[in-house]
């Protein structure tokens, strides 16, 4: 049923820079999560997602959002039918390429 | 055969409630799954009023256990009472206009005066990025060309597989009780 | 009431866009504090509102599957999130496409202020 989805969490989750993902469904509920990131952050993903799209009304594509903190930063990309989060972190390789 | 095993299971059903209420209540001041958020939303329900009077639970509840199987039976039926799910006991429990009036007023005070004496968590560090020593550097990065793709490639993946979930079901969806 | 936490509720319920009463009560329906937008929902201040929430919530903790924390009912026009905080009751109603999932997650943010309300509750 939802194998198919997980799997493509799990390849994205077992990349060395990410640390975790998941997806969110309409109502901002969490379909499925991977790796070290708390299913509860998809209402709020939405939701920053949702109040970034009122930056933009008249765009018709969907904004990618980027948020930084520490050695962390948080990947945020909603299509109005899902809510897609990604948590990523600083590696060895990532850090000398910026 | 069936029948009897179906009664067979379903003694055996009880006696694992009955098993798990006791171990439940190991803990009695701890809310669990068992605990009542109504005082006693059980004897509201209809369909027990009418085995109340029959008799059957009241009588032995109260009166002294003259045989251990006749209280273990009774308890049999008061657990499984509490066990069974019972839609009858929905729309029972309303309060007098009278008692919620002054309960509202009670609450009310008692938050009022509690307020006074609560060290408030609210007070907390407001404006942009305070808590970020460096925030320059972060206001200056650009959003990554590598966490776009990813991110891309991700949601199309993510977005293909959730419309490709069905609920593939080996028996009916749909099963009628057996209610005689 | 003291303005301080009926600010702060305030403040939570514009943050959730669409969401338009957080209400607790105790497990009878009194409440306790209400906060709301300028659209009124009559049907939350129902005295067999949350009442029957418990009546449910009790009778679905008896599945199998644990103690019921959280019910959440989608109607045509509205959705409302009810959550189980021995021995009150918080419940939100918000519109249909309301985010749910944040309202969820609000959970966490009034847990300790809940604890403080309980006290006006358990003190009887």
């Amino acid at each position: 049923m939802e194998t198919q989805l997980e799997k493509v969490l799990m390849d994205t989750a077992a990349r060395p820079d990410t640390v975790g993902a998941l997806v969110a469904n309409r109502q901002g509920l969490c379909l499925v999560a991977k790796g070290d990131i708390d299913p509860n952050v998809s209402g709020i993903g939405m939701a920053i997602a949702q109040q970034v799209a009122k930056l933009e009304p008249n765009s018709t594509v969907p904004a990618t959002i980027c948020l930084y903190s520490g050695n962390k930063r948080c990947v945020i990309k909603n299509d109005g039918r899902i809510t897609a989060v990604i948590f990523k972190q600083l590696t060895a390789n990532s850090a000398t390429g910026n | 055969m069936d029948y009897v095993h179906s009664v067979w299971n379903y003694f055996a059903s009880i006696c694992n409630c009955w098993q798990c209420t006791e171990d439940t209540g190991a803990q009695p001041n701890e809310p669990n799954e068992r605990t009542h958020l109504l005082v006693d939303p059980v004897n509201h329900s209809p369909a027990l009023r009418r085995s109340n009077s029959d008799g059957l639970s009241n009588d032995y509840a109260h009166s002294l256990p003259k045989k251990d199987d006749q209280n273990a039976l009774s308890r049999l039926v008061q657990n499984t009472a509490i066990n069974m799910i019972n839609v009858g006991a929905m729309d029972c429990h309303s309060l007098e206009h009278q008692e919620y009036k002054d309960r509202i007023r009670v609450y009310s005070q008692r938050l009022h005066q509690q307020w006074n004496n609560v060290q408030h968590p609210s007070v907390s560090m407001k404006g942009l990025l305070k808590d970020v020593p460096s925030h320059q550097f972060y206001l200056s990065k650009p959003l990554s060309v590598e966490d776009t793709a990813q991110m891309k490639l991700f949601t199309e993946k993510a977005l293909d597989s959730v419309s490709h979930i069905r609920i593939d079901h080996k028996e009916a969806v749909v099963v009628p009780f057996r209610i005689p | 009431m003291s303005d301080d936490i009926k600010k702060y509720f305030n403040g939570l319920l514009q943050k959730v866009s669409g969401l338009y009463v957080i209400q607790i009560t105790d497990r009878d329906g009194v409440p306790l504090l209400r906060v709301s937008q300028e659209k009124n929902i009559d049907f939350a201040l129902m005295p067999s509102f949350i009442p029957t929430f418990t009546t449910a919530c009790d009778q679905a903790s008896k599945l199998g599957l644990g103690r019921n924390k959280t019910i959440i009912s989608m109607y045509s026009n509205y959705q409302v999130v009810q959550m189980n905080k021995l021995p009150l009751i918080l419940t939100f109603v918000g519109a249909e496409n309301c985010n749910t999932g944040h309202i969820l997650a609000l959970e966490h943010q009034v847990d300790g202020y809940l604890e403080d309300i309980k006290l006006a509750v358990t003190e009887a």
